[in-house]
């Protein structure tokens, strides 16, 4: 019985051993930033999960500060938007990094006289109960997570765009 | 004393009892808990003394139509025994009535001083708090107006300090408005209970300075980091509580909890208020809660004795705990929050 033997042809290419450096480099790159889209993909889910926890815990704060103050209107909301002109204490600049521009905030100081106001007594006045004070601290924390999932979003946008290109390329070689 | 109460409120006292009866016991916070929808929770509610109070409801089933639904049910009670007492209970059911007063006049003033609606303000007011010139409140441009030509015929007019500056109204934090409002309230309230003597000022005393001591400690921790000066929070502290003045001096100048805690241990049953708070870094369970369970403990305590306006006070106090227990249940429903839903506050009424 004799058997079928496939022709051993040293120059296909598709033999790892016989294949092209440089293709060789480009595909391990691919590999690298598809690895990369994922890792991102991955951290994206995560703070979006993060975002909706810490919103949630936020609203039903709100809602015990209504069970404690007996009321479903709070003075504070009958004094929003503010009539007096106040400063943001919190900015969101764009900054130039490796791979693009990247979001970053900037934390000005408590100053009352040049119009940096305390955002918490600014809007619930001088008297702020243990819980709305915790839950600036978790509208802080927001803030940090949601620009943190903007910079993610766009270094995924400029890794998928690496990524068609690179493919581009290897393909007409 | 008990032949003349009986006589003039014995069938007031009845009837609040009964009503006392009527509220919610634990199996049923235990059954509102296990719902899964708003409509399971409205459902629940008919099922108790509350009856069929959504019954002329159309609209969808949210958290401001159950809160309105149980307010109105509050206010039906409180005005059916308003209405049919005699002095001088009148004038205690009144005095049930101005801290709501005192609140929607600090929601006006709020509004006013930042140029809102007014239809839209009137609209956020509790009913209980309603008095009669609260629809001309509409012509004041101001909040020095508001108090210059409207409210001084209005039962607050006597709550206003003589020391609170109305020509810079517009630029007094609101709370702080609020708080020497409800100083005064507190202590002319205490003033009248006292005078009317017997059971009532023995159990309306105690009950007053409990919530004199809260309010105290209270606004001595919220104002930790503020730009209030040890003068003016003195000012807010009433003075009809079982804390002595030098507390109330020693916690005016404080900016640290725990110092305000060590001033409190020294003082039985306020210490223990801040124990394990920090455990809890979510923010539900904080100081404010200890207080109202401890208020929920005295005001059911209330009902053990007979022949004394206390019941009706303490039965109006339940009863928004209560509505406010509903309340906080149907938010984690409706939020899908539902690990949080039994930090209520306990009404040991069983």
């Amino acid at each position: 019985m004799s058997q079928t033997v496939e022709p051993c042809d040293e120059s296909d290419p598709r033999r790892e051993s016989r294949s092209n450096p440089e293709d060789e480099d480009g595909r391990c790159t691919l590999d690298g930033l598809l690895l990369h889209m994922f890792h991102l993909l991955e951290d994206l889910e995560l703070l979006h999960t993060q975002v909706n926890k810490e919103s949630s815990r936020a609203q039903l704060l709100l809602a015990r500060v209504r069970l404690h103050q007996s009321a479903l209107r709070i003075p504070a909301e009958a004094q929003l938007p503010r009539g007096r002109p106040y400063k943001a204490l919190t900015r969101v600049v764009e900054e130039r990094s490796s791979w693009g521009k990247v979001f970053k905030i900037i934390r000005l100081p408590v100053n009352p006289i040049l119009g940096y106001l305390r955002p918490v007594r600014n809007i619930f006045g001088s008297l702020v109960p243990d819980n709305l004070r915790i839950a600036n601290r978790h509208w802080e924390h927001c803030l940090d997570l949601i620009v943190e999932c903007a910079n993610i979003k766009r270094e995924l946008q400029s890794t998928i765009i690496f990524i068609e290109k690179l493919r581009y390329f290897l393909n007409q070689r | 004393m008990s032949m003349m109460f009986n006589a003039e409120w014995g069938y007031l006292e009845a009837l609040t009892r009964g009503f006392k009866n009527g509220m919610l016991k634990h199996s049923d916070y235990l059954n509102l808990t296990q719902c899964e929808s708003l409509e399971d929770v409205m459902i629940s509610i008919q099922g108790t003394d509350y009856g069929l109070i959504f019954g002329g409801e159309k609209s969808e089933p949210c958290v401001e139509v159950i809160e309105q639904c149980l307010r109105d049910r509050l206010l039906q009670q409180y005005s059916y025994i308003r209405s049919h007492s005699t002095e001088p209970l009148t004038t205690f059911m009144e005095f049930i009535r101005y801290p709501f007063m005192i609140d929607n006049v600090a929601l006006l003033v709020a509004g006013l001083n930042n140029r809102r609606s007014m239809k839209r303000l009137l609209r956020m007011c509790h009913p209980l708090g309603e008095f009669d010139q609260l629809g001309a409140i509409e012509v004041a441009t101001n909040s020095a107006e508001l108090f210059d030509a409207v409210l001084i015929d209005t039962p607050i007019a006597r709550f206003v300090p003589p020391d609170l500056p109305m020509e810079s109204l517009r630029y007094l934090d609101v709370e702080i408005v609020r708080a020497h409002l409800y100083r005064s309230y507190l202590e002319t309230f205490y003033d009248y209970c006292s005078q009317l003597g017997g059971n009532t000022a023995g159990v309306m005393t105690n009950l007053l300075s409990f919530e004199a001591d809260r309010r105290t400690i209270t606004i001595a921790v919220n104002a930790i980091g503020s730009d209030i000066s040890a003068k003016d929070r003195l000012k807010m502290f009433p003075t009809c509580g079982y804390l002595p003045k030098i507390a109330l001096d020693a916690m005016s100048s404080l900016n640290d909890a725990e110092k305000i805690r060590d001033v409190c241990n020294v003082f039985d049953g306020y210490g223990k208020m801040f124990d394990n708070l920090e455990r809890d870094t979510d923010g539900m369970i904080t100081l404010e809660d200890r207080f109202l369970m401890m208020e929920a403990k005295k005001n059911v305590q209330t009902f053990l004795q007979q022949y004394h306006f206390g019941i009706f006070y303490s039965f109006i106090k339940l009863k928004l705990l209560e509505c406010r227990n509903i309340v906080w249940i149907s938010e984690c429903i409706a939020q899908r929050q539902t690990d949080r839903i039994y930090a209520y506050i306990p009404i040991p009424l069983d």
